[in-house]
């Protein structure tokens, strides 16, 4: 077992919106979504992701998306993804 | 011939009907469905050698404490006043026929007991306490287990790529849901016979409140607190005894332990494969062998799934062969008779072997099928489920 770097890319594997959430620290954001990102890399290689830059109604199943860096907290970066620019 | 058949037989049966305003604690329920199966089993307390137990399941925060949060063998020895016994575990029903082929005891108590915790977040996490897999995905707000509760996101998922990739849509499901609350109204165990008779519309399922998209409240089973007890023991001691017996007559368990649940819905579809393969393969029966079915649907998709893994229709076919009355008491394949977990509780899978168990008995009242005996019964998703068949008499 190893790291391998992967280029950022994948598609929208599958994806649900959270309106009724159990994590502490969520309930404030209610819904939002939660998106299975498959990198293209692999099949079934899942990514999670919330899409915060993107439109509910713009995540579909086999939707291109791409990597973005989110800062959460000083010191804390979180991978997360968009809809990809091309 | 599955080499458990003629083996093993379960000869008692007893629950405490499933409620959200439990009037004694959980440990009297346990107590009350246990006596009531060695009762109903022509026994006495004393007559048990083997106590096993299957889990419950509370908020994270709430330790487990014996009689209030779960009832373990350590609680029911002392509850009963035995004074030995040859053989206990933490497991299910079928852990303890395991025990009683094996000869391990002569009489083996099963039971899961289920609560819930009022006034917290049943199945609660703290995405700062996240390890292993769950690194990956607290962070983002989400739940997946490796082998327990994940909630309703992890499977809403699962279904979303399922209606995506087949058609299916949400009122399609209304037909398993108003058929699911129309059986647990005949079913006097159930929660909602007991505590909000009233059939589901349409309508109603439509427009409940909804949870994780494409789940709403309807989709998902409703926490309880309920006892189901069995008394098993080998088919040679089945003898002269009050009622007739449900036998074992195959079960297929863990058959892709390599997977895990993550929401994959083709994960999900490999795991129930590889287990109802095995069933069918091992006991040489095919789904039309068998008169009912009792699917897992702790949430309602996973019916999709077994289905369609079963082999009663075709991969993406499950939602529109539900349709048409085929699943209820009178049709082709009578489905989920007792209300299943959706509506008789979250019962972890005791509901389904419960109902299994009392068709193979034909003791299930006024949803007792017609036909041949053999009755099926689930637990768990397609990954990491499993999957039992009783019968009124062995196989041959």
């Amino acid at each position: 077992m190893c790291f391998e770097q992967v280029s950022g890319k994948g598609s929208v594997f599958t994806h649900t919106l959270i309106r009724d959430t159990r994590m502490k620290g969520f309930e404030n954001i209610m819904p939002y979504p939660v998106v299975l990102v498959e990198l293209a890399e692999q099949p079934r290689l899942i990514h999670y992701a919330n899409m915060p830059t993107t439109n509910l109604e713009d995540i579909r199943i086999g939707r291109p998306v791409e990597v973005m860096f989110i800062e959460i907290g000083e010191g804390f970066t979180l991978p997360d993804f968009r809809l990809a620019t091309n | 011939m599955h080499p458990i058949n003629g083996k093993v037989a379960v000869i008692g049966v007893g629950w405490t009907n499933s409620t959200r305003r439990p009037a004694q604690s959980l440990g009297a329920d346990g107590l009350e469905a246990c006596l009531a199966a060695i009762s109903d089993a022509g026994l006495k307390p004393s007559d048990i050698d083997g106590l096993c137990a299957a889990g419950s399941l509370g908020a994270s925060n709430i330790s487990p404490q014996e009689g209030i949060g779960q009832v373990t063998p350590r609680y029911m020895f002392k509850a009963l006043g035995l004074s030995g016994v040859n053989w206990t575990s933490d497991g299910t029903l079928l852990d303890a026929a395991e025990a009683v082929a094996a000869g391990s005891c002569d009489y083996a108590l099963a039971w899961r007991c289920m609560t819930y915790p009022r006034g917290q977040r049943y199945g609660a996490v703290d995405p700062g306490q996240a390890s292993g897999p769950s690194e990956f995905s607290y962070p983002y707000g989400y739940q997946i287990s490796a082998a327990g509760a994940a909630g309703p996101p992890s499977r809403a998922v699962v279904y979303q790529r399922y209606m995506e990739k087949y058609g299916a849509t949400r009122d399609h499901m209304a037909t398993f849901i108003i058929h699911n609350r129309e059986m647990a109204l005949l079913n006097e165990k159930s929660f909602w016979a007991n505590e909000r008779p009233e059939p589901l519309t349409k309508e109603d399922y439509l427009s409940a409140r909804m949870i994780s998209d494409p789940f709403c409240l309807y989709d998902c089973d409703i926490p309880v607190q309920a006892c189901r007890a069995w008394v098993v023991t080998r088919a040679e001691l089945a003898k002269n005894i009050p009622h007739s017996p449900a036998y074992l007559v195959g079960y297929v368990r863990g058959a892709r332990p390599d997977l895990y649940q993550r929401g994959v819905l083709e994960e999900e579809q490999e795991g129930a494969i590889a287990t109802a393969d095995r069933l069918w393969r091992t006991t040489g029966l095919k789904p039309k062998d068998v008169a009912t079915v009792n699917l897992y649907d702790g949430f309602s998709m996973f019916v999709y799934i077994w289905l369609e893994a079963l082999g009663y229709c075709k991969e993406g076919e499950a939602f529109e062969y539900i349709q048409n009355g085929r699943i209820g008491l009178q049709g082709e394949l009578p489905l989920c008779t007792s209300g299943g977990s959706l509506g008789e509780g979250r019962l972890w899978g005791s509901a389904q072997h419960m109902e299994a168990v009392l068709q193979a008995m034909g003791r299930a009242g006024n949803r007792q099928v017609k036909g041949n005996p053999i009755a099926l019964s689930n637990f768990g998703p397609g990954v990491g489920g499993e999957i039992a068949l009783f019968a009124g008499e062995p196989l041959k």
